[in-house]
């Protein structure tokens, strides 16, 4: 049985006549780890977000196999991506409570203070987010996910703005592919990061989008970080 | 995933929201009570008419209601937050049905304080008469139930719009424009019909005489709740 959950079938977005991702064909797998390399305005984080179903594409379609459906894509996935999506007036307890109440699984009040305790939140728990910095944001969403425990992964630059320790937090989510202690296991990501040498490390499959096109989709053990930089500049 | 769960949820949210969490309800009720204020001691007693006192009303709930509607979206936009909605899996039209009944909930909070006052200001001499030299209440009591009741229809079918027109705005550049220009001429029948409801009633004391106007409302708002239970799945999409 094949493990494909989605095929993406020659999609594109533009915005306005301006097309950011163009034909851009493929599949993702279960155990699929990949990581998306291009330049600035090539079209990573809107070939991310079409994948994820953040946008709907203009042209070209989007099929589920092996008992997905949008739906339950839905449910199984989670992003991390560099805007917050979450609303500044509401405390950062409350942002999760909301945000889990959307999902069938019962979650408390004391698993959302260990997923904020987990993220060095805690004590910034009962604040409105309006204050947060950036990187705070970034450990919210990092709580959020932890909390939702999805299979499936999409990170759009999710560094920005970590300091060290965030940074390590997540590396050690990328790591391990989950986290045990949370029991939750990644079956695969879709990862977008500036710094080539991390997005390299911790991918399985390459995929590089350029102009809008995505050009290249290789395993790892095909293509060396070398000739990622060589292409990139 | 449990509809009525998530409907809650949504529904605490925006009420948190609208009441606690920003100033937006706040604005408006003080910018009701002011223009009240304005009018009624600018000019003198005898120089607002019916006409114009009823008029005041429907215009200053029109725009107060706009406003909270523009809170309602301001902070699904201000950071995306409408995206994580999207993408739990939550359809459109269980975050409509939630928005609204939030959004209905809290305008027919700010309604009811508008018509206290207003009646207060405008209407005592008209209550005055009707309470049949001051020993019975009960027409005063049914005349202002009845307005209040044209005002709630109102204020859903704006509350329907006010969804649909705020995820048609979410993708341009200038929603809050749009959100203004695709509310404001589509609210105006359902407003002028509540206008016309209070006026004949006021004149002729006969709810007969002036239920067409409330089914017209309704009709509306139906129209409106329709469109939104139908469309907003497919709107919300990007």
């Amino acid at each position: 049985m094949s493990d494909t959950v989605l095929n993406f079938n020659n999609i594109g977005k533009k915005f306005g006549y301006q097309w950011a991702v163009r034909s851009a064909t493929g599949e993702w797998k279960h155990g699929d780890y990949v990581s998306l390399f291009g330049k600035n305005g090539a079209g990573k984080s809107t070939l991310l977000y079409l994948i994820s179903g953040v946008y709907r594409p203009h042209e070209g379609s989007i099929s589920f196999s092996n008992g997905f459906d949008k739906r339950k894509f839905n449910r199984c996935m989670q992003l991390m991506s560099h805007q917050s999506m979450f609303y500044h007036r509401m405390s950062a307890r409350d942002n999760l409570l909301f945000f889990e109440s959307l999902y069938d699984t019962k979650v408390t009040r004391s698993d959302v203070d260990a997923a904020l305790d987990f993220a060095g939140l805690l004590k910034a728990a009962g604040k409105t987010i309006d204050g947060f910095s950036r990187g705070m944001l970034q450990r919210l969403m990092i709580a959020r996910v932890i909390l939702a425990r999805p299979s499936i992964l999409f990170l759009d630059e999710p560094f920005t703005g970590l300091d060290i320790q965030g940074q390590n937090l997540l590396i050690q989510i990328l790591e391990n592919r989950g986290l045990s202690i949370f029991n939750w296991k990644i079956d695969s990501y879709l990862f977008v990061d500036h710094d080539i040498e991390r997005a390299y490390r911790y991918c399985d499959k390459i995929w590089l989008i350029e102009n809008g096109k995505l050009l290249m989709k290789e395993t790892k053990e095909k293509i060396s970080l070398k000739e990622i930089e060589g292409k990139m500049s | 995933m449990n509809f009525l769960q998530v409907i809650r949820a949504m529904v605490k949210k925006e009420l948190y929201l609208y009441f606690i969490g920003t100033g937006f309800f706040t604005v408006s009720i003080v910018f009701s009570i002011g223009l009240f204020l304005l009018f009624r001691f600018t000019f003198p007693p005898e120089a607002i008419t019916r006409d114009a006192a009823i008029s005041l009303l429907w215009a200053v709930h029109l725009v107060s209601t706009l406003f909270v509607i523009l809170a309602g979206q301001e902070w699904e936009w201000e950071k995306n937050a409408f995206r994580a909605i999207k993408l739990s899996g939550t359809d459109g039209y269980t975050v409509f049905m939630g928005k609204s009944a939030a959004a209905i909930v809290a305008l027919a909070l700010l309604w009811s304080m508008e018509l206290v006052l207003w009646s207060l200001l405008f209407a005592s001499s008209h209550l005055k008469s009707l309470s049949q030299g001051g020993v019975e209440f009960s027409p005063i009591i049914v005349f202002l139930l009845q307005i209040w009741i044209a005002g709630l229809i109102a204020t859903m079918g704006i509350s329907f719009l006010g969804q649909i027109a705020s995820v048609v705005a979410l993708h341009s550049r200038f929603k809050h424009v749009l959100l203004f220009i695709l509310i404001f001429p589509l609210s105006l029948p359902v407003i002028i019909a509540a206008g016309a409801f209070t006026r004949t009633l006021w004149v002729s004391q006969d709810f007969s005489s002036a239920q067409g106007l409330i089914f017209l409302e309704l009709s509306f708002t139906f129209l409106f709740l329709g469109a939104g239970v139908f469309l907003y799945d497919y709107l919300w999409e990007e």
